[in-house]
C-alpha cells in the first residue's frame, strides 16, 4: 500500500486509542477520588501524569487549576494540549480524512460524527450535566470505530497499521498507568487495594485480571498482569506479541533481513518475556518501567522510519490543515 | 375529569403546491402552469402533497443530518483554512421525460466527439486552424493551450474522459450548452449521494416512477479508463491535490468507489519514463492516473515550477505513452470561454453533421465590433472572465449597479480578450422548498459524459439550483445547492 496511506493508518487508529484510554482513565479517576481522601490536587495530577502531560500542564501557568475540572477541562478540551481528547479525536478525523479511500465508509461515519458529537451542544451539555455519561459516549465512540474496523475492512496491510498504531500507543499506555500507581501508592496518597482496583478498571483489565485468581489485589500482582500477560489485551507483553505478529504479515516476503521494525519489537519482546517479574517490580521499578517506555517509543520509531519515510509535502498538508475553527 | 382537544387542522398537506407561481417567461420544470403539473413529475407531486409540508421537512432535515454524519462536504476558501461545508440539499427532485434525455444524450455524445477531435487537431496538424474555421490567435493565445504536449497522442486518442457539460432549459423548453467542463469537472459524487438520500428518506416518491440509476457511474468510470491500457488489468490511482483541496470529499468518493488508490503527488514518483506510487513494499508501476490536480500544477518539471502537489516528469512519461492520463493535458483550450463560440463549427468541420445542441449566443470582447456591442449592452448582458469558473469574477449585467457596470465596462476597454458576454438566460425554475413554502428556484444541469472506447452518458447528473429568490448563479462556492435529478425510462407505455 502507499505508504503515506500506511503511515495515516498507523496514527488514525493511534489516536482512537488514545481518545478511549484517556475517556477510561478520567471516568475511573472520577470513582476513585471518592474512595481517597486527599487533598483534591492528590487526587487529579496522577491523571496528568499518567497521560504524560504533567508539563503541558504546567506550562498553561496555573497550578492552582490542579483540581478536578482543572485537571478534567485541561485533559478533555484545552486545545492548548496536543494530548487532549479534543485534540485526540481531531487529529483521528484528519487522518481519516485523509485516508477516507482506504478506509471503509462505517468507520469514516464512526470517526466523523465521534467529532461532530464532542463539537457540538450536546457532549459540552453532558460533560455538565453527566460527567459520567459523557466518558461513556465518547469511549462508545471509539469502540465503534474498533468495530467497524474488525468488520468492514480486509485483514489487509491498512488494517495491519492501523492495528500497530493501536497497540504501540496501548503498550506505552499501560506502562504510564503502572508508573503512576506505584509513584501513588510509594507517597501513600490512596489506600492500597482501591488503587489497584481502580489501575485495573484503568486498563479495562478487572475481569480478566480476577479470572486468572489473582487475590489478594496487590501491586505486585497488577504489574505482572499488566506488563507479562500474553493473553490480555492491554497487557505490555501482548502488545509486543500482537505488533510483532502484524509486522510479520506486513513484511512478508521481504525476509527478516529486511525487517528492521519486526526485528526491534521481537527482540523487545523476547528481553521482557525472559526478565523474571520481580527485577522489575521488586527493584527500582521507576527506571525500569522508563527503560520500557524508551524501549516501546524506539519499536514506534523503527515502524515509522522502516514503512513511512518522511515525505516534507504530506507533512506541511497535514499541519496546513485544521478544523478547529 | 378528561379534556378533550380538537384534532389539529391537516393544513400542511392543503396543497404544498396550491401556491406555487412559476415565473414568466422562464420554464418551469414541474409545472406547465399554476396548478397544472407537467406529466412526468405529476405522480411526484402528488406524492409530496400527500406527505404534506411538515413531513417534507422534517425529511429535508434528516437529510441535511445525514449529509454531515457522512461527511459529504466540499471546502469553501476565502480564509486561510477553509471551511467544511455541505452543499445545500433540496427534496423535490427534477424530472427528466426518456424523449427529453435522449435529445440530450445523443446531442452531448456528439458534442464531445466534436471537442475530442479538436484537441486531437489542436495538439498534431491544426487543420481548423489552417483552414480558418477558428482564429489562429483564439487558440493559440488560450491559457489553456499547453505547447508543451503539441504533438503528444494520448493513448487511445482520448483526452476527454470525463465532460461535465453545463446545460441550460431554455424558456421554450429545449437544452442549451452553457459552458463545457473539459479538465477536471465536479459534482459528480453529489450526483450520486444525493439519489442514497433520496432513496433512504423519499423511497416512496421514488417507487412511484421508473427511474434510472446512476451508481453505476464510477464504475463505467474505471472500465472507459482500463479500456485503454492494453492488456486491460490496470493499476488506476486518483491524484487529489490533498485534504485541503475543495472537492476533496469527492476525490476520495471516487476513488473509494473505483477502488483505486488515493494519492498525492508526493506519493508517485517517475522513473525512466514510468510512472510509479511509493509503497510499503517499494515503487510499483501505476497504468492509469485519474488526475484532479489542474495543469498548471500537475508537473513541476514543465509547468509552475512552484506547484508542491504535482509529480515531476509526469509529462514525460504521459509523452512517453507509458500512462493513461484522464483528463489529457492541456483540455483547458477546449472548454476557454472564447473557443465556445467555435464550438458548433467543430461540429461540422470534424464530424460533418449538423449539431444538435443549440448553444447561448457570446460576444467575445477581444473583437472590436463585439466589444462596443458589449459595452452598449451591458445592463441586459452577463459578462465572464474567460479564465474564470465557479462563479467568480463575473457580471450579471441586469442585476448589477450602475457603478459595478461602469467598473467592469473599464476592466472590458482595458483588457477585451478577457472577457466574452452572453445574453441573460431565463434559466428554467423548479420548485424548491423554503422554510414555509415551495418556489420557484433558477436550475441548470450538469450532466457527465464518460469515454474510453466509447462514450457514456450518465442518465441524471447534477441539478445546481440558485436558493436565492431571483438569483441566476448556481455555483456552490456562491451558496447554490442541489437537487436530485430523475431521468425516466422509456416505458414504451
Amino acid at each position: 500500500m502507499i505508504s503515506r496511506a500506511a503511515e495515516h493508518c498507523f496514527w488514525l487508529h493511534r489516536y482512537v486509542e488514545r481518545a478511549e484510554n484517556t475517556a477510561r482513565l478520567l471516568q475511573v479517576n472520577l470513582a476513585f477520588v471518592l474512595d481517597a481522601r486527599v487533598a483534591e490536587h492528590e487526587q487529579w495530577w496522577p491523571v496528568l501524569r499518567a497521560l504524560g502531560e504533567e508539563r503541558q500542564f504546567s506550562d498553561t501557568g496555573l497550578p492552582s487549576r490542579v483540581t478536578a475540572d482543572g485537571v478534567q477541562d485541561f485533559v478533555v478540551w484545552d486545545p492548548e494540549n496536543p494530548g487532549a481528547l479534543l485534540n485526540s479525536v481531531h487529529q483521528a478525523r484528519v487522518n481519516a480524512h485523509a485516508i477516507r479511500e482506504t478506509i471503509s465508509l462505517e468507520m469514516w461515519e464512526a470517526v466523523n460524527t465521534l467529532w461532530l458529537w464532542l463539537t457540538g451542544d450536546e457532549a459540552h451539555r453532558l460533560y455538565h450535566e453527566d460527567r459520567y455519561a459523557f466518558y461513556d459516549a465518547a469511549k462508545h465512540g471509539c469502540q465503534r470505530f474498533q468495530g467497524s474496523l474488525y468488520t468492514t475492512v480486509s485483514y489487509d496491510q491498512p488494517f495491519d497499521f492501523m492495528r500497530l498504531g493501536a497497540l504501540v500507543e496501548r503498550a506505552d499506555q499501560t506502562t504510564r498507568m503502572l508508573d503512576t500507581a506505584f509513584l501513588r501508592a510509594e507517597t501513600g496518597a490512596a489506600p492500597d487495594t482501591p488503587l489497584w482496583l481502580a489501575t485495573l478498571r484503568s486498563c479495562s483489565a478487572m475481569e480478566s485480571y480476577f479470572k486468572r485468581g489473582q487475590v489478594p489485589v496487590s501491586g505486585r500482582r497488577v504489574g505482572e498482569f499488566l506488563l507479562f500477560d500474553l493473553a490480555f489485551p492491554r497487557a505490555v507483553a501482548h502488545c509486543l506479541q500482537r505488533s510483532s505478529h502484524f509486522l510479520r504479515r506486513i513484511g512478508a516476503g521481504r525476509g527478516s533481513a529486511g525487517r528492521p521494525a519486526g526485528a526491534t519489537t521481537e527482540a523487545l519482546l523476547a528481553r521482557l518475556r525472559a526478565t523474571a517479574p520481580g527485577v522489575v517490580l521488586d527493584g527500582d521499578k521507576h527506571a525500569e518501567l522508563e527503560g520500557l517506555l524508551v524501549a516501546i517509543g524506539a519499536v514506534a520509531d523503527a515502524i515509522v522510519s522502516e514503512y513511512f519515510p518522511a515525505v516534507p509535502a504530506a507533512a506541511s498538508a497535514m499541519e496546513a490543515l485544521s478544523v478547529d475553527a | 375529569m378528561s379534556i378533550t382537544r380538537a384534532p389539529e387542522p391537516r393544513t400542511a398537506s392543503a396543497g404544498m403546491f396550491d401556491h406555487y407561481e412559476p415565473v414568466e417567461p422562464a420554464y418551469d420544470e414541474a409545472f406547465a402552469a399554476p396548478g397544472k403539473p407537467r406529466g412526468a413529475m405529476a405522480s411526484t407531486i402528488a406524492c409530496f402533497e400527500s406527505m404534506g409540508l411538515a413531513d417534507v421537512r422534517k425529511r429535508k432535515r434528516l437529510a441535511d443530518q445525514a449529509f454531515r454524519d457522512l461527511g459529504v462536504t466540499f471546502l469553501v476558501h476565502g480564509d486561510a483554512r477553509g471551511v467544511e461545508r455541505t452543499l445545500p440539499f433540496d427534496p423535490i427532485p427534477r424530472v427528466i421525460t426518456a424523449s427529453d434525455w435522449a435529445l440530450l444524450e445523443r446531442g452531448l455524445e456528439q458534442r464531445v466527439r466534436a471537442l475530442n477531435a479538436f484537441l486531437g487537431d489542436v495538439y498534431g496538424q491544426q487543420r481548423i486552424l489552417k483552414d480558418g474555421r477558428v482564429p489562429r490567435d483564439v487558440v493559440l493565445g488560450s491559457g489553456g493551450f499547453l505547447a508543451a504536449v503539441h504533438g503528444v497522442r494520448p493513448r487511445g486518442g482520448v483526452y476527454i474522459h470525463v465532460a461535465g457539460i453545463d446545460v441550460i432549459r431554455r424558456p421554450d423548453g429545449e437544452f442549451a450548452v452553457l459552458e463545457d467542463n473539459l479538465r477536471t469537472p465536479s459534482g459528480v459524487s453529489y450526483v450520486l449521494e444525493n439519489r442514497k438520500v433520496m432513496k433512504r428518506l423519499f423511497p416512496q416518491a421514488l417507487s412511484r416512477n421508473d427511474v434510472r440509476p446512476v451508481d453505476e457511474y464510477p464504475a463505467r468510470l474505471r472500465e472507459a479508463l482500463s479500456s485503454l491500457v492494453p492488456g486491460g488489468s490496470a493499476r488506476g490511482v486518483v491524484l487529489t491535490p490533498g485534504p485541503y483541496n475543495s472537492a476533496y470529499f469527492e476525490h476520495c468518493f471516487l476513488a473509494r468507489q473505483m477502488g483505486c488508490g488515493l494519492v498525492q503527488g508526493s506519493d508517485l514518483a517517475v522513473r525512466s519514463d514510468g510512472v510509479f506510487m511509493r509503497t510499503t513494499h517499494g515503487l510499483a508501476q501505476v497504468d492509469v492516473i485519474y488526475r484532479r490536480i489542474d495543469d498548471a500544477f500537475l508537473d513541476p518539471e514543465t509547468f509552475r515550477a512552484d506547484s508542491l502537489i504535482g509529480v515531476p516528469g509526469l509529462v514525460r512519461a504521459y509523452a512517453a505513452g507509458t500512462v493513461v492520463v484522464a483528463n489529457g493535458i492541456g483540455n483547458g483550450v477546449a472548454d476557454d470561454k472564447s473557443v465556445y463560440p467555435f464550438v458548433p463549427e467543430m461540429v461540422r468541420f470534424y464530424l460533418d453533421e449538423t449539431p444538435l445542441l443549440r448553444q447561448v449566443e457570446t460576444f467575445r470582447c477581444g473583437t472590436p465590433r463585439d466589444r462596443d456591442y458589449v459595452l452598449a449592452n451591458l445592463a441586459s448582458l452577463v459578462v465572464k472572465a474567460v479564465g474564470g469558473a465557479g462563479g467568480y469574477g463575473m457580471l450579471v449585467g441586469p442585476a448589477a449597479t450602475r457603478k459595478e457596470r461602469s467598473a467592469f465596462a473599464d476592466r472590458i476597454r482595458a483588457n477585451g480578450a478577457e472577457y466574452i458576454a452572453q445574453p441573460l438566460i431565463e434559466l428554467a425554475t423548479c420548485p424548491t422548498l423554503l422554510p414555509a413554502r415551495v418556489a420557484p428556484r433558477r436550475v441548470d444541469l450538469r450532466p457527465y459524459v464518460v469515454t474510453g472506447r466509447s462514450s457514456w452518458v450518465l442518465p441524471g447528473g447534477l441539478t445546481r439550483v440558485a436558493m436565492r429568490n431571483g438569483s441566476y448563479v448556481v455555483n456552490s462556492s456562491q451558496g447554490g445547492g442541489s437537487k436530485d435529478t430523475w431521468v425516466l425510462a422509456d416505458s414504451a407505455a
